[in-house]
């Protein structure tokens, strides 16, 4: 029972990164390439709305497939294995916050 | 601005700041020996709902507002960055809470008072639910600023 909990905890936990690591990536991509950030207000009305939409509908595809391969998955240390997912959802939503921060301020300075 | 706007506005950021505070009390209550299930659960959810709420609504008046008012405001003044660099952040970085928020609500109200038991874990829980607390702080002190640059 406990294993099954895990391993939803663990889907999620994956899908989470895998979000914020999309986001961070069309943040900065769209700000260099107008064909997509053009795609992103054609398709969704507006660049923020396209990028929302595309990070829940990859966490969820993130989250289900996940869940039905780890069906298959050894129990053994599952607990550890959730518990290094989270840690690196809490290291990756912190480096992806600081990331995106300094890019907009590298973009204003004119750097990038 | 419309009536239902400034409203729209004025529950985004009540209800933005009472996730931030129920995730403060989610990332303390899970750094108790004991936890108090009940609280955490409810506090993981009013937070959830809460920044889901907050999105909803800041993205309404974000989309429908701000870009055709608010930001030549500030853009025409001498706090350009507040847009450029606060703004921008703010608006991308916002989108990463709704996420953490939910694995934080998943992992307390599926394993409840187990998480006594696995102390290791419930540190874990307890960065994810701490990286929603201070991000959330960062997007308000970034409205704060916003604000004061469309006023001056």
């Amino acid at each position: 029972m406990l294993e099954k909990k895990l391993k939803i905890i663990a889907s999620f936990t994956l899908a989470s990164i895998a979000s914020i690591l999309f986001l961070t990536f069309a943040t900065i991509y769209s700000e260099f390439n107008k064909p997509f950030k053009d795609w992103l207000v054609l398709t969704f009305n507006h660049h923020w709305v396209g990028k929302g939409v595309l990070a829940v509908v990859i966490f969820f595809v993130v989250a289900i497939l996940h869940w039905l391969a780890s069906l298959k998955m050894h129990p053994i240390a599952v607990d550890t294995k959730v518990r290094r997912a989270l840690i690196s959802l809490f290291i990756v939503s912190i480096l992806a916050t600081l990331v995106v921060i300094g890019f907009f301020i590298l973009h204003f300075m004119k750097i990038f | 601005m419309s009536t239902s706007l400034s409203i729209f506005l004025t529950i985004h950021v009540i209800i933005g700041v009472l996730g931030v505070f129920l995730f403060g009390g989610v990332s303390l209550g899970l750094l108790k020996k004991k936890i108090s299930v009940k609280m955490l659960k409810y506090f993981s959810l009013g937070g959830l709902i809460s920044y889901l709420i907050a999105w909803v609504l800041g993205g309404h008046y974000y989309i429908v507002h701000y870009g055709s008012k608010v930001k030549p405001i500030i853009k025409a003044g001498d706090m350009t960055w507040a847009h450029s660099i606060v703004m921008e952040a703010k608006e991308h970085i916002f989108l990463f809470l709704p996420f953490l928020a939910f694995v934080s609500v998943v992992s307390i109200w599926t394993l409840g008072s187990s998480l006594d038991e696995m102390p290791k874990f419930k540190k874990a829980v307890m960065l994810v639910s701490l990286s929603a607390f201070i991000i959330g702080i960062l997007i308000a002190l970034a409205g704060i600023v916003i604000s004061g640059a469309a006023t001056i």
